[in-house]
């Protein structure tokens, strides 16, 4: 079993289905004195944290709520669930699949998993400033993204990282 | 044996890198708290601090760069945790297992290096037992992780898998 794939998977599942990473985790209340299970950190995995608006994997949040990428008509949203959500999806299963197959096919769908993460990155970099306008409401200039991104696309980038060193180290019969 | 220190070592570096309280008796204030020591009404973590209850100054919180000495810190707990399962795993490769022992003695030594250094700055050196009260289970863990990883490096070496 190729373990690092693994890893990736797990990793690609925290930032496609969660909003945040709990960290120092209680389950008792000590100021109301209740029972509650909360986290003292949210780490938070989204891509890009642009006035406090949070752009995931699966869709924004912000203070009036969250919304999946594919709740909308517009076109840089679906694409956004193409690119994101999709994408993200499929990197998930290539990789879980993958990791558990010792043959070419396993290496092809490690493969799969780098390119999926691959255009990921890709998409937060170029997809959101060439569609800023209409996802975020302000024209982004060249490379100003890069001054929103939040910890989710470092994870994903680490994870790219991961996912080659996986592909590289895939065990074949 | 091997197998099961890894698994233990690897649940405890989670508890340390993840859980902050966990309640017993909350009525009689009966609690598992895994700070890694406390001063006054602070409780300081792994991750961060607790004030009276309330999370509070929380660098991993910070933005960039003052976050990633405390991000630098938390992620060597997990990776303690990932890599004693992997050593825990029985198809892993003897070779990779001796290189995982060496690295998680090394980075618990350096964990332990930092908040021994810490707890010293913070240290009223007439009563030096003080020490006592001021470090927490944490700490305690980080310890206990420190000598499951060496007595594993020690029944490793002491079995044929060389």
């Amino acid at each position: 079993m190729n373990r690092l794939g693994l890893i990736s998977a797990i990793i690609t599942l925290l930032t496609l289905f969660l909003p945040f990473i709990p960290i120092g985790i209680y389950f008792w209340n000590e100021v109301s004195s209740t029972v509650e299970v909360d986290s003292f950190i949210k780490l938070p995995v989204s891509l890009v944290n642009f006035n406090n608006n949070q752009y995931f994997l699966w869709g924004t949040l912000n203070q009036d709520g969250f919304n999946f990428w594919v709740n909308s008509s517009s076109m840089p949203f679906i694409i956004s669930f193409i690119f994101l959500s999709i994408l993200g999806l499929l990197a998930i299963i290539f990789s879980l699949v993958g990791s558990t197959k010792k043959d070419s096919l396993g290496k092809r769908l490690m493969s799969y998993n780098f390119l999926s993460l691959f255009f990921i990155i890709l998409y937060s970099i170029l997809g959101f400033t060439i569609y800023s306008e209409e996802i975020f409401g302000v024209k982004f200039g060249l490379l100003e993204v890069f001054s929103y991104l939040d910890y989710g696309f470092y994870i994903i980038l680490l994870n790219l990282i991961l996912s080659f060193i996986a592909f590289i180290k895939h065990p074949l019969i | 044996m091997n197998r099961k220190i890894g698994y233990i070592s690897s649940i405890l570096a989670f508890l340390i890198a993840l859980i902050s309280i966990i309640p017993i008796s909350p009525e009689n204030n009966l609690k598992i708290s895994f700070n890694i020591f406390s001063i006054d009404n602070s409780e300081y973590y792994i991750w961060g601090t607790i004030e009276n209850g309330i999370s509070s100054l929380n660098s991993m919180n910070m933005n960039f760069p003052e976050n990633l000495m405390a991000i630098f810190l938390w992620i060597l707990i997990i990776f303690i945790g990932i890599s004693s399962i992997i050593t825990a795993l029985s198809n892993t490769k003897s070779n990779n297992i001796f290189k995982l022992y060496s690295l998680n003695i090394l980075i618990s030594t350096f964990l332990i290096t930092v908040y021994t250094i810490i707890v010293f700055t913070l240290l009223d050196w007439n009563d030096f037992l003080f020490i006592f009260s001021i470090l927490g289970l944490g700490y305690y863990l980080i310890l206990v992780i420190l000598l499951l990883n060496i007595l594993s490096l020690h029944f490793f070496k002491k079995s044929d898998y060389l």
